[in-house]
């Protein structure tokens, strides 16, 4: 035991305890600084939410808008027009995202439950683990919008998404027509366990599965990605080229980041030539501007703006208690499905540009 | 210990093991931020509700229980990043057992804990036997384990688990919940009064009155707060991350165990050369950390009720180092406390609630969570070198 003078004690107390001040003064102030930052009207990236913040949520039914992440372009997208929507309607939204991470996304469930949101629009992590998200809101009175992905519960309130089925029906028959029907073809999956995922594969194989049976399409290589991730799908990529040795005449992937993937192995692999058709959905500016530039064949578009301003509707409409007809009929629970859109080098600018889903400098290539 | 080196008066006692207590300036940090959650206008309402604080304490149980673990690792100077993954490994044993062989629930999470139970003591017999360094052992375990919970599941979320098994992320009845509380409040003031006791029997100064008042009001707060804060009943996975670090801080203070895990972390071969057992302390420690992390992995299955051999756990391991490190363990081993981990994840919890309360955008998130870690460590690294 060291031997210290009682001023020394003493000195030390004070100094322990300003430091534990400092400390706090700095996780107050960061936590402060970026809830001002969010106030201030039209941040980078931001959305309306932030406007006025809690005085503006006074009085106004909460709505919380949970995404599975926003570390992908389109999703910055989601959360604007479903912010800008809802506020117009007069609800109160926040946005929230987990970073692909199912624990992260039930604490943040629990979290909008504490500050008394009324519905939950949430993009599931995790379509199957999500069934505990319904029972947890439901008994908070709170309603559940599966949002883009669905909620595998059949207590589920509504289920709003892009018509996913269609974009591997549009994706697989663009394949069919630019390769004649015939060749190997290389799958390249989202994240397992997704609902989006597996609707795609299925339009996807109510095209080729007659082909795939008659002998003429080989689907060479086929695999999920975990966080959809487009470095994994370089991987892939790679190694389709490798065992195929370069013999591929068609890619579909689920989105627009594996896409990428897809092209950068291919261009690496001095396989540009080839005219590999790649397809993708989601329409990223940069797959965009490589179907202009003629790196990649097709990207379908699943436009946003329609599907999170019918979140934001739909939202609404629970809120007040409202019964919702889906447009499907006779499915439960209520189901929207958002159109999706082909997109090639020829309407590229009309579909993209014109239309101001993405800025003519985001995609230069397209004129 | 001679005589000489007893303080002259009992009170600067007591204040000197107030300005000593490392935990003591990050309960000041915890406290400072749920302060600033229960004014900011955004989050007034809800963060102080009983709702909150439960759930809030939920979410962080299962870095509280792994961050046990990790603080004993780390008081040796080693570190377990494998931990994440193992927790994956762990959910999807359970989430098999229960779905394809129809298993009761405690035989799924004693295959669990059995299983990480054994890659943790193997991390630590690799670790002593070949000297292979802790950071590569479970840098290995990070990656295969991940690829074995994906190969055993087949890369599929696995859902929903038993019926059984879903009460281990659900809560007690508020009765137990008040007689858990109760018990915790006379186990606490116990032991108290029989350090006061034996401090007095052993010829040791006497813990100064302001001490002894201010340690036995903290306890009676906090049973008080607990009792309010889950008057639903308290979370299942809160009172296993109670009992973990109750027993975590029991093996360090009281415990041979406890006082060679010091003794490694201060100086690894003067511990050898007086006798200290390092290789049976270092697979002792390390087959802990394995058995905290399948409870840990059984608490996040059984509250999603899923498990997703993808993400589940994915980067936990970062976040547990976090906790601990903001709670004042230090990464070079030989300084570390139960107590201070535990506020260390409570900091880190309620960064994340906070944010969430307050809307910040999760991708800043990110890089406020980074800056304090940073933070935290800088004037940790700071002051350390002054009082030294």
């Amino acid at each position: 035991m060291r031997h210290i003078l009682p001023l020394v004690g003493k000195r030390l107390l004070v100094m322990r305890l300003s430091r534990s001040f400092v400390i706090a003064s700095f996780v107050l102030g960061s936590l402060s600084i970026t809830g001002c930052d969010k106030s201030s009207p039209g941040g980078a990236g931001g959305g309306a939410t932030g406007e006025g913040g809690a005085v503006a949520s006074e009085g106004k039914t909460k709505v919380a808008f949970l995404l599975a992440t926003l570390q992908e372009e389109r999703y910055q997208k989601d959360k604007k027009y479903f912010e800008e929507k809802a506020t117009a309607l007069g609800l109160a939204p926040f946005t929230l995202s987990a970073d692909n991470d199912n624990g992260k996304q039930l604490s943040q469930l629990e979290d909008a439950l504490s500050r008394g949101a009324k519905v939950i629009v949430v993009q599931p992590t995790d379509s199957t683990a999500a069934a505990s998200y319904v029972s947890k809101a439901h008994a908070k009175g709170a309603k559940v919008v599966s949002y883009d992905r669905s909620i595998k519960s059949d207590d589920l309130d509504v289920y709003v998404s892009h018509d996913a089925f269609k974009v591997g029906v549009i994706e697989a028959e663009e394949a069919v027509k630019a390769t004649g029907g015939k060749g190997n073809y290389v799958l390249l999956d989202g994240q397992s366990g997704h609902s989006v995922v597996a609707e795609i594969d299925r339009g996807y194989m109510s095209v080729l599965k007659p082909l795939i049976d008659k002998g003429d399409i080989k689907i060479v290589v086929q695999r999920n990605h975990d966080s959809w991730s487009p470095e994994q799908s370089l991987k892939t990529m790679e190694d389709a080229i490798a065992k195929t040795k370069g013999d591929i005449q068609a890619v579909l992937a689920n989105n627009s980041g594996m896409a990428r993937g897809a092209v950068q192995a291919i261009q690496a692999g001095n396989l540009g030539a080839k005219k590999i058709f790649i397809a993708g959905s989601d329409a990223d500016a940069a797959n965009i501007n490589s179907v202009c530039d003629g790196k990649q064949t097709i990207e379908v578009l699943k436009d946003i703006k329609p599907l999170a301003e019918k979140a934001a509707e739909v939202a609404l409409a629970l809120s007040q208690n409202k019964p919702l007809v889906g447009t499907l009929p006779d499915v439960k629970p209520p189901t929207f499905a958002i159109g999706v859109h082909l997109v090639t080098k020829d309407n590229a600018k009309a579909m993209i540009v014109d239309s101001g889903f993405h800025p003519a400098k985001a995609v230069p290539a397209c004129k | 210990m001679t005589a000489a080196d007893a303080p002259r008066s009992p009170a600067p006692v007591g204040l000197r093991e107030i300005a000593s207590a490392r935990a003591l300036r990050t309960v000041f940090v915890l406290l400072a931020m749920w302060t600033l959650l229960a004014l900011h206008p955004e989050s007034r309402q809800s963060f102080l509700s009983a709702g909150n604080f439960s759930n809030l304490t939920a979410q962080v149980a299962e870095l509280v229980i792994v961050g046990v673990g990790m603080t004993l690792v780390i008081l040796i100077g080693g570190i377990d990043l494998s931990v994440g993954s193992g927790m994956a490994v762990a959910g999807v044993i359970a989430a098999k057992l229960q779905m394809d062989m129809h298993q009761p629930a405690w035989v799924a999470v004693l295959a669990a804990v059995a299983v990480c139970g054994t890659l943790g003591a193997w991390h630590g017999f690799l670790i002593t036997r070949f000297g292979i360094p802790p950071f590569i052992v479970t840098l290995s375990g990070l990656l295969s384990y991940r690829g074995i919970g994906l190969v055993i599941s087949d890369a599929r979320g696995l859902s929903p688990m038993g019926e059984d098994f879903q009460k281990l992320g659900g809560r007690l009845a508020p009765g137990t919940t008040l007689a858990i509380c109760a018990v915790g409040l006379a186990l606490g003031v116990i032991a108290v009064m029989r350090r006061k006791a034996r401090r007095a029997a052993l010829g040791l100064p006497s813990t100064g009155t302001l001490l002894l008042a201010l340690k036995l009001g903290a306890i009676v707060l906090t049973a008080a707060f607990a009792a309010v804060i889950y008057q639903d009943g308290v979370p299942v996975p809160v009172v296993i991350a109670a009992l973990a670090v109750a027993i975590g801080a029991l093996v360090l203070r009281r415990t041979r165990l406890g006082r060679y895990a010091f003794a490694i972390g201060g100086n690894s071969e003067a511990a050898r050369l007086s006798g200290v057992p390092v290789a049976k302390v270092t697979i002792a420690l390390y087959l802990a950390i394995g058995v905290l992390t399948a409870l840990a992995g059984m608490v996040a299955a059984a509250r999603t009720n899923g498990v997703t051999p993808g993400n589940m756990g994915l980067t936990r391991e970062l976040h547990v180092i976090t906790a601990v490190v903001i709670g004042g363990t230090s990464l070079t081993g030989g300084r570390g406390t139960m107590v201070g981990t535990l506020i260390g994840a409570l900091i880190f919890g309620t960064l994340s609630n906070g944010m969430n309360m307050l809307g910040v955008n999760s991708n800043w998130q990110l890089i406020i969570t980074g800056q304090i870690l940073l933070g935290a460590s800088m004037l940790d690294a700071l002051s350390s070198k002054k009082v030294a």
